[in-house]
């Protein structure tokens, strides 16, 4: 039988030549292809400059070709980036880099990152259409840090590698979140000479400040207020009587925030009656712990006050225990008002805060970054005359509306924040153009921070952004918002860091 | 109709003469190398009638058939059509046989086209066409149909293009008065052309731009070709050969060519038997001489010629089959014949026999000797070989124990499934000598010369010698085939003489008169009797009388003369007496009643039947039944010559057992038996001792004689001679 077979088809050397081509194929193919999957390395690549590192399925990297990175809510903004970046024509644009979190399993943070990617996106539209026309063209790239910031690292290598051409990268902004990986990857940025602006980030210590060895980070500018400075506007607004102010405060030292909120409340409660009421979070000031006890009894001593306002400082995880613990105080009668950090901004969305606390004569204010009523005349509500106007933030809005199809929500004020970083961005990288060149020197960018001020301040839609020598906003709008049972932020006042609005010059004045 | 060829293995072994030849080794088609390069050379088998030269080509048809294209032609067998033209002959018929046979198709490539040789035998079949005769032209055309197909399966077989051709050829009659037959084929071959052909083969008819005048122009060729071949004569032969190249020319664009690369393996094979005829040569010289020429053909032609000394073969190469086996060395030489390899077909061995005879019966029945008898008798022969070991093992249960050569040729065998069973010996002797009056050759098969084969030819055959001498006639016809020519036996081979004799004896079945053997031998009996013979004679007449069934003159005589001092001499008339044919009985059983007499038993009962007509005729039959089954075994015993003393009746009774040991033991249609060859050895021995001055070449005898029959030899002479003469 295999003789016959033999000798019917494997006779000539034409059939021979055949069959081995066939048996090449057959044996071939799957073999080489089965090779080739072992022998090469896995695509990990997820877009242009996007890949997913060892170990992760996130896409880490930068892109600004459309490319969401896989999370689902980003596809409309990233598609609107992508085509707005496809119309620039080389040569003509310098990149603004957004480093986030883009993906992030935490709700809170996807939506914020959403937020502040449309706000950014409404600011590159402008700048790229109604801004006269002015060069350089400003180029928008999303660069994700993966959830947590876990891979900072390689996004920031990427990221200094672009200031070349094609790219020309002239400023990150996006920077959003006080942590570690953050600080780091701000270091490293500013470092290569980038120029860095902080969106939402408020802790005083990814900051730049006054003496020696505080100016680490060259060419970081901010336009949120640090916390001294919340603080310091938190003060000024409770300033109402420091006799009846308590002062709740968490005994754990190391954490930025609660420090920065500690020193400032007390200095604006000098003179008060009462000592602070202490409390010590665990290491991780998320976790519940066993705080709820401490505040139950801080609860009564509180009734025996005669205090009306509560200042805390402590984060949002012991805010929350605290409020509900007040929600339950024995002296229902009695009105409470705490004035809190801009952790405050994070109740609205724990299902764990008792709402009925704040039936119970309780009122929770605290700093906000931004609000969008707060450069809304009302009613009774005057827009101060200096300090921010509302004809910026009108334009923010027409800007926004192009954003999304959908109305995008401003109320937790990123999307403002993130439009006023990019707008200080493109002030910067404008500004560094020298006249005739298409885009300034990467150098010039970072140096420009000093110069916005003044008359060269940043209209922002939050307020003024008039940046003092080391990158810090002065003196900005701080709004302070009060919490609604349901959950939303209700504006009720502008609180100024230095006690009143900056003069119409905006100049900070000296110093140390 | 697988059939095993035993001894052939030198040409059909895996690496074997044909293996090499073709580039394909014979049972798994395996590549061979080729050894003789681009320039095989034109194979010749020769070897006499049942040699296997036919069974030998076959064997290569049906080894190679399907792997490379092939074809066998027997070139005494074309069968001319009926009421053809002078547009055929035998050689464009065997051309238009060979292409059939070599087109279909071989594993892994498309079936050979043959358009040249198509366009060749259209024109030359033209020529034969005249303006009434339209019938005669489609014949021919129609008979030239196969081929065509070759070049267009459908559109040859369709034949349409035969209405096409004919009408175009009436217009062309209408034309002219009296075409000339180069314009005729002009005609038809662009008709064919325009018809059959396809694109690519248009180009087929340049190639005829080589014939003779043509200068370039296919149809000029084409038209020249016809003339000449319409001329006859050398032309003719001229243009025939041209024919035979375009046969080579189609075959080998089969294997050229970008498109049929590496689709063919091995290379095409023609096998033409009985070459030595006129078309043989014909085909093959055209063949040999375009190698000469230069042409590398690479086309394998093995030939089989019953002529070993063809004038075709004169510068040969030759060589003996078993040495071909490894290396079948044929440089070419300076002249045409030198790409001829002659290959002599030997005969088989003994061992080769034995196999034979196993394989054809392996019931192990037959006596241990048949098989080495049977060659003695046929000499290895491949015919009588295969034939007699058939017939042994189709021979009754019962009877094969006591098989003899001789009870061989008595049986019958089954040739062919489909037909009764035929005796063995006429059908042995009809392959063997294939004549249409067999008369001749049967009487003069008793002779031992011309002048005795004269004799009788004049005596017996008187009413056939009208056309000449008889006796040289009949030499002739046996040398035509080669048959030997030998010094004691007009018909030198044993077993053509021994099937002649048988049919002799047996012819006209009067059993139990033997009427024609008696009178051949009685004719040459009294020839050599006769008063005026020399004593030289009284052998031969005496070898007469044995076959005749008369022993006590041959007795009497070899008494008498033994006290002679010539003792060789003595020796060699015992032996050329004792090698008379013995009168054998239809289908006797039973142990050869020679052997009683030589071992001096008394006679075994034998029936009736057997008994001799002439029984004691001469009043000679020996006591002990001796005188074979001619003499009556009844006969009264002692019929001793009268006057003998003692010693004499001693020595009497003595030679009378060697006598018959002797003709026993060389007898070709019996076996001999160890028995009976003691007994000789013991007689001779004994005789030895009563000679007086000759003990010498008796003893010697006494030792070699026996071994000459254990090695199946003549008896040697003198005794111990190595080559047995």
């Amino acid at each position: 039988m295999t003789d016959r077979l033999r000798h019917r088809y494997l006779y000539t050397p034409r059939q021979k030549f055949f069959a081995a081509v066939l048996a090449l194929l057959v044996i071939g193919l799957p073999l080489g292809w089965a090779v080739k999957t072992w022998t090469t390395p896995e695509n990990r690549s997820c877009a242009a400059g996007v890949e997913r590192p060892q170990g992760s399925d996130e896409c880490v990297g930068v892109n600004g070709d459309g490319f969401d990175f896989r999370v689902p809510e980003l596809a409309e903004v990233a598609g609107l980036i992508g085509r707005e970046n496809a119309a620039l024509k080389p040569d003509q644009y310098a990149t603004v880099a957004v480093l986030l979190p883009l993906t992030s399993s935490d709700p809170g943070m996807r939506v914020k990152v959403l937020h502040e990617l449309q706000g950014a996106y409404a600011r590159q539209y402008r700048a790229n259409h109604e801004s006269n026309s002015e060069t350089p063209r400003i180029r928008l790239v999303l660069a994700n840090t993966g959830k947590g910031n876990a891979h900072w690292k390689s996004t920031v290598d990427r990221l200094t590698a672009m200031t070349g051409a094609p790219h020309r990268l002239r400023a990150v902004t996006g920077v959003a979140t006080s942590s570690t990986e953050v600080r780091l990857a701000v270091t490293e940025l500013t470092k290569a000479g980038i120029a860095v602006v902080g969106t939402t980030i408020t802790a005083d210590d990814i900051a730049n400040g006054p003496g020696p060895g505080h100016n680490r980070f060259p060419g970081l500018a901010r336009v949120s207020p640090t916390n001294g400075d919340e603080a310091k506007a938190l003060a000024h607004f409770g300033r109402v009587n420091a006799a009846k102010a308590l002062l709740v405060q968490d005994t754990r030292t190391g954490d930025h925030y609660t420090d920065t909120l500690k020193s400032a409340f007390a200095a604006s409660l000098k003179g008060a009656p009462y000592e602070p009421q202490l409390f010590t979070s665990p290491a991780d000031p998320t976790e519940e712990g066993t705080t709820a006890n401490t505040f139950k009894q801080i609860t009564h001593l509180i009734c025996d006050t005669r205090a009306e306002t509560v200042f805390f400082a402590g984060r949002h995880t012991q805010l929350r225990q605290f409020i509900n613990a007040l929600g339950a105080r024995g002296c229902v009668e009695r009105p409470f008002t705490i004035l809190t950090g801009d952790e405050g901004s994070y109740l609205g969305a724990d299902a764990k805060l008792n709402r009925k606390a704040l039936k119970a004569r309780l009122t929770v204010r605290y700093a906000s970054l931004a609000h969008p009523d707060a450069w809304r005349p009302a009613p009774g509500r005057p827009v101060p005359a200096t300090g921010g106007s509302a004809v910026a933030y009108e334009t923010f809005l027409t800007d926004i509306a192009r954003a999304a199809k959908e109305p995008v929500p401003l109320a937790d004020g990123q999307a403002i924040v993130a439009y006023d970083a990019m707008a200080t961005a493109v002030h910067a990288i404008r500004q560094a153009t020298p006249d005739g060149a298409a885009h300034p020197e990467l150098a010039d960018v970072a140096t420009q921070w000093p110069q916005v001020k003044g008359s060269l301040r940043v209209q922002g839609a939050s307020g003024w952004i008039c940046l003092d020598n080391f990158g810090n906003p002065y003196n900005k709008a701080v709004p302070i918002v009060e919490l609604a049972e349901d959950g939303s932020q209700r504006f009720v006042a502008i609180a100024w860091p230095e006690g009143a609005p900056p003069a119409a010059s905006c100049l900070p004045p000296r110093r140390g | 109709m697988d059939r095993v060829l035993h001894g052939r293995e030198a040409v059909l072994h895996r690496t074997g003469l044909a293996a090499r030849l073709i580039g394909l080794g014979g049972e798994g088609l395996a590549r061979v190398p080729y050894e003789h390069g681009d320039d095989p050379p034109v194979v010749v088998f020769t070897g006499g009638r049942g040699m296997g030269k036919t069974a030998l080509l076959k064997q290569l048809r049906n080894t190679y058939k399907g792997a490379t294209p092939l074809a066998l032609l027997d070139c005494d067998r074309i069968e001319p059509p009926a009421d053809h033209g002078p547009g055929w002959t035998e050689l464009t018929g065997a051309l238009a046989e060979l292409a059939v046979q070599l087109a279909p198709r071989v594993t892994g490539a498309r079936p050979v086209q043959f358009p040249r040789l198509s366009l060749g035998l259209v024109a030359v079949a033209s020529t034969g066409w005249t303006r009434d005769d339209d019938e005669r032209a489609q014949r021919d055309l129609q008979r030239l149909g196969p081929v065509l197909s070759t070049v267009d399966a459908t559109k040859g077989a369709a034949a349409n293009w035969v209405t096409k051709v004919l009408t175009k050829l009436a217009a062309r009659f209408a034309d002219a008065a009296a075409p000339l037959a180069g314009l005729l084929a002009e005609a038809t071959v662009e008709t064919v052309l325009e018809e059959v052909f396809g694109k690519f083969q248009q180009k087929s008819e340049s190639w005829y731009g080589s014939y003779r005048n043509a200068g370039g122009r296919g149809k000029a060729g084409l038209q020249q070709l016809a003339a000449d071949f319409a001329q006859g004569g050398r032309r003719r032969h001229e243009a025939e050969g041209f024919l035979v190249g375009a046969l080579v020319e189609d075959l080998c664009q089969a294997y050229r060519g970008l498109t049929r690369l590496g689709t063919r393996r091995g290379r095409p094979l023609l096998l033409l038997d009985n070459a030595h005829g006129e078309l043989g040569r014909r085909l093959v010289e055209p063949v040999l001489r375009a190698r000469h020429d230069g042409l590398r053909d690479k086309v394998v032609v093995i030939a089989a010629s019953r002529v070993r000394e063809h004038e075709g073969l004169r510068h040969a190469h030759r060589l003996r089959l078993p040495e071909t086996a490894h290396r079948a060395p044929a440089p070419r030489g300076g002249d045409v014949t030198s790409g001829i390899l002659a290959v002599d077909l030997v005969p088989l061995s003994p061992a080769q026999t034995q196999a034979a005879f196993d394989r054809l019966d392996p019931s192990g029945l037959t006596p241990a000797d048949l098989a080495r008898g049977v060659h003695r008798l046929t000499g290895g022969r491949p015919l009588g070989v295969t034939l007699l070991g058939q017939a042994a093992a189709e021979a009754p249960r019962a009877a094969r124990p006591h098989l003899t050569p001789g009870a061989l040729l008595d049986l019958t065998v089954e040739l062919r499934e489909d037909a009764h069973p035929v005796p063995v010996a006429p059908a042995l002797l009809g392959a063997l000598l294939p004549q249409p009056r067999l008369e001749p050759f049967t009487v003069l098969a008793a002779a031992h010369d011309e002048e005795s084969a004269r004799l009788l030819a004049r005596t017996r055959l008187h009413t056939e010698s009208r056309d000449g001498d008889m006796a040289l006639l009949v030499r002739d016809a046996l040398r035509a085939e080669d048959w030997p020519e030998g010094p004691e036996h007009f018909v030198a081979d044993p077993l053509l003489r021994a099937l002649l004799l048988h049919r002799l004896r047996f012819e006209d079945a009067d059993h139990p008169r033997y009427a024609v053997w008696r009178a051949v031998h009685e004719t040459l009996h009294r020839h050599y009797g006769r008063e005026a013979a020399p004593a030289a004679h009284l052998p031969y007449r005496l070898h007469h009388e044995l076959a005749l069934g008369r022993t006590e003159e041959a007795v009497t005589h070899l008494r008498v003369t033994f006290p002679d001092p010539d003792v060789v001499g003595w020796l060699g008339r015992l032996r050329f007496i004792a090698s008379a044919p013995y009168p054998r009985e239809p289908g006797a059983g039973g142990p050869d009643p020679r052997r009683a007499v030589a071992l001096g038993r008394p006679a075994p009962d034998r029936p009736p039947g057997a008994r001799g007509a002439d029984a004691g005729r001469d009043g000679q039959g020996g006591w002990d039944g001796l005188g074979g089954p001619d003499t009556a075994p009844a006969a009264p015993p002692a019929a001793l010559p009268d006057g003998l003393g003692a010693e004499e009746t001693a020595l009497h009774l003595s030679v009378r057992r060697l006598l018959h040991a002797v003709w026993l033991l060389t007898d070709p249609l019996a076996l001999p038996d160890g028995e009976v060859t003691e007994k000789l050895a013991h007689e001779l021995r004994q005789l030895s001792g009563r000679h007086l001055t000759g003990n010498s070449p008796l003893w010697d005898a006494a030792t070699h004689w026996p071994r000459d029959i254990h090695a199946w030899r003549r008896l040697s002479l003198p005794p111990g001679r190595e080559d047995g003469v």
